[in-house]
């Protein structure tokens, strides 16, 4: 399994952002002999269902360039002596947009060109529309031409120089696509002067050289930056306990995605036995006028008994609608036409995204989690619901509802995003309608739903109604460290009929945290769990043993037992 | 049998603890013990010498340990030293060379502070807050749009 590499920045695998980290005055120092080494940074947000984006380069073989210009890299394969920077975006399913941007030059002892893209091949040159959608298995790639004037040899770092190039590659927004996630193996190489591991048994690998690291290609990674930015690639090999690590050598599954699954195709419009309608208040009132007036008892009463017998619901819904609006159009009601116009809708559902939030550890310790902080998330219309810190941590969390504007029903989606999971992890229902009687046997209807709602309501302990959507913080205890129980708290009741108008409209998170009492020195007196196997003679300070590997002290037995119970009680080394 | 008397302030937790010119009470060499002595906890008799009431700490050379005093007696004009053995102390070495699973460390750099520490302490005031806001509320339900279904929906 492939490691997180400590570098300047904040690098992350497979589907997650890479930050890079401020660069040093001079990262492209370089040598006139060959082979080069790849020194471009790369920037880019891989998506865990996209392959990667390769950085491709070739070895110099060529004659380097006159004390005109120097050159950061060399193909000799296509262009002779002109240096280049490829970019290969491996696609491996689904739909992508693919863009591209380089920082700019401004100095006037500059030479650039753009070679343009070239498909599957570095020979081919490709005439096509520039491929800012990809949706085949092709190799796009960019041929970039680097170049800088210098004063005679010397590289004058200048942050208008071209200094990196930056790319991304996203998914484009596509409804029904289900990929794999990458995976990546390591496998070390000899023969090499350096630490050279290749990636997935091809070709591509990265190598550390005297402190300097090189990677010949990212597939499903990023670029590696230089020596200066980052630290040593750590050992590819099976995980072994270090501190404020401990897990062994299997990261668990890899999830699937799960998304958020698309409105139905088909809606009550389709049937052509009913249409709904987005009035405005005006229109509203002109429907009305239209009808208790003697026109539409003169008209209606030749087929219903009850004005209203066509209109079979109004509610007015607490979002913006408006996107699904069709053409104004006049609307007929027991197909008597009013006169009145009218937006009518033309789909029956509609989605909404709240958009994320990335709640992140506080102490970074044990306090962060259960039982010492507690989390819950509020969602609007359907309440406050506890969820276990480790789904939130350093992971998107996303909110979108699927509204079924008829009935006003809709079920919100909290997904969970980070570099392993990409699923939908809780699913709550509710409605968001506030519905107005039209008849006699509608207010009566909606009295029952206003009482339960307001009864649903109160501060205690959470009922047993399952229609209750209650959230409780629940015992801080557990052990000792609690500082004692908390009571039962349920933050809401059950949202519907008219108190849907008047509840809270953000959807936020709660966060309940204990306080710690840490006293002077306690790692001198207590020390903090460890966990871990170490030589005695690797430590200094309190040190307390779970158990001994071996007790090879040459003393008497009573002796070796005095001896292991102290370490078990703690010593001072 | 030569005797270093020692007056040391480490706890008996510390294992490599101080003893040298600045500790060192008195050296004698004139210490006799009892017939059929427990090494691990001797009792040692010497002249009584009042200096000698002051140490908490010796050192036997003949037995290459060293070891707590826990009781000082006299009579007859004699002291007599009750002893145990200080293993950490005398096996200093050897200890460090140990190979442990540890369970508690007082370097934060050994630590790992993602596992629960049933030592810490919480208190029962509790911090409650609300950091995140998903973006897009609250202007997403703040709309209030009417919805009308008729009969109908051809025309």
């Amino acid at each position: 399994m492939a490691r997180q590499v400590n570098t300047g920045g904040n690098y992350k695998i497979i589907g997650q952002d890479i930050t890079i980290g401020a660069m040093n005055a001079d990262p492209f120092a370089y040598s006139d002999t060959g082979p080069f080494p790849f020194r471009s940074v790369a920037y880019s947000y891989v998506p865990s269902l996209f392959d990667g984006i390769e950085a491709v380069r070739t070895h110099n073989n060529g004659t380097f360039p006159t004390s005109n210009y120097t050159a950061l890299w060399y193909d000799t394969e296509h262009w002779g002596n002109d240096p280049v920077f490829g970019i290969r975006v491996v696609y491996s399913g689904g739909k992508f947009n693919l863009e591209y941007n380089f920082r700019t030059f401004s100095s006037p002892s500059y030479i650039w060109s753009d070679y343009g893209w070239y498909k599957n091949t570095w020979s081919d040159g490709y005439t096509g529309a520039d491929p800012t959608t990809i949706t085949s298995d092709d190799r796009w790639r960019q041929g970039i031409y680097f170049a800088y004037m210098t004063d005679g040899l010397t590289f004058l770092p200048n942050e208008n120089y071209a200094r990196y190039v930056v790319i991304y590659a996203h998914k484009a927004p596509v409804t029904g696509y289900t990929g794999q996630p990458i995976t990546a193996t390591f496998a070390k190489a000899t023969g090499y002067p350096g630490d050279r591991w290749y990636v997935n048994g091809g070709s591509c690998y990265y190598e550390s050289q005297g402190g300097v690291t090189y990677a010949s290609v990212a597939t499903g990674f990023l670029c590696m930056l230089q020596s200066s930015l980052s630290t040593k690639i750590e050992t590819f090999a099976d995980d072994t306990a270090t501190p404020g690590g401990g897990h062994g050598t299997n990261y668990g599954y890899y999830s699937l995605p799960v998304g958020v699954p698309a409105l139905p195709a088909i809606s009550i419009m389709d049937t052509g036995m009913a249409q709904m309608w987005n009035p405005s208040p005006s229109q509203c009132n002109d429907l009305a006028d239209y009808l208790w007036s003697d026109d539409f008892f003169d008209n209606i009463k030749k087929v219903n008994a009850d004005p209203l017998a066509n209109v079979i619901q109004f509610g007015v819904v607490p979002i913006d609608v408006s996107v699904l609006q069709g053409a104004l159009k006049e609307v007929k009601v027991g197909n008597v036409a009013t006169g009145v116009n009218m937006y009518p809708l033309t789909r029956q559902y509609i989605q909404l995204e709240l958009g994320s939030i990335n709640p992140e550890e506080y102490w970074t310790s044990f306090m962060d989690y259960e039982p010492n902080t507690r989390a819950s998330i509020f969602i609007p219309f359907c309440g406050v619901f506890d969820i276990p810190l480790n789904e939130l941590y350093g992971k998107t969390v996303g909110l979108t509802y699927n509204i079924d504007l008829l009935s006003g029903d809709f079920v919100a989606f909290l997904h969970m995003h980070d570099g392993a999971l990409n699923s939908v992890l809780y699913h709550k229902t509710g409605n968001l309608m506030l519905s107005f009687p039209m008849s006699g046997a509608n207010y009566s209807n909606l009295y029952k739903t206003v009482a339960a709602g307001i009864s649903g309501v109160a501060m205690g302990a959470a009922t047993g109604n399952p229609g209750v959507i209650a959230s409780s913080l629940g015992n801080l205890a557990g052990s000792v460290i609690s500082g004692g129980s908390s009571m039962e708290i349920s933050r809401t009741g059950n949202f519907s009929g008219a108190s849907n108008a008047l509840g809270c409209f953000d959807a936020y998170m709660i966060l309940t945290q204990a306080t710690q009492q840490y006293p002077p020195n306690y790692e001198k007196y207590v020390g903090y769990p460890t966990y871990n196997t170490y030589k005695l003679s690797s430590l200094t300070g309190f040190t307390k043993v779970e158990e001994l590997i071996d007790n090879t002290v040459k003393a008497t037995d009573t002796e070796k037992q005095e001896i292991e119970r102290l370490l078990k009680e703690g010593v001072i080394l | 049998m030569i005797v270093y008397f020692y007056k040391i302030s480490d706890d008996r937790k510390v294992v490599s603890k101080t003893v040298n010119s600045t500790t060192l009470v008195k050296t004698c060499n004139t210490v006799h013990y009892k017939d059929d002595v427990d090494i691990l906890n001797p009792v040692l008799e010497i002249a009584y010498d009042s200096v000698l009431t002051t140490a908490n700490y010796v050192y036997v050379t003949d037995w290459g340990r060293y070891y707590y005093i826990n009781n000082i007696t006299t009579g007859m004009q004699r002291l007599f030293f009750e002893c145990h053995v200080d293993v950490l102390k005398s096996y200093t070495s050897e200890i460090k060379d140990l190979y442990c699973v540890v369970q508690r460390q007082e370097d934060i750099n050994k630590a790992n502070l993602y596992l629960p520490d049933y030592m810490f302490r919480a208190k029962s005031i509790k911090t409650v807050s609300t950091p995140y806001i998903f973006p897009n509320s609250p202007h997403t339900f703040t709309k209030n749009q009417s919805i009308i279904l008729t009969t109908g929906g051809r025309s």
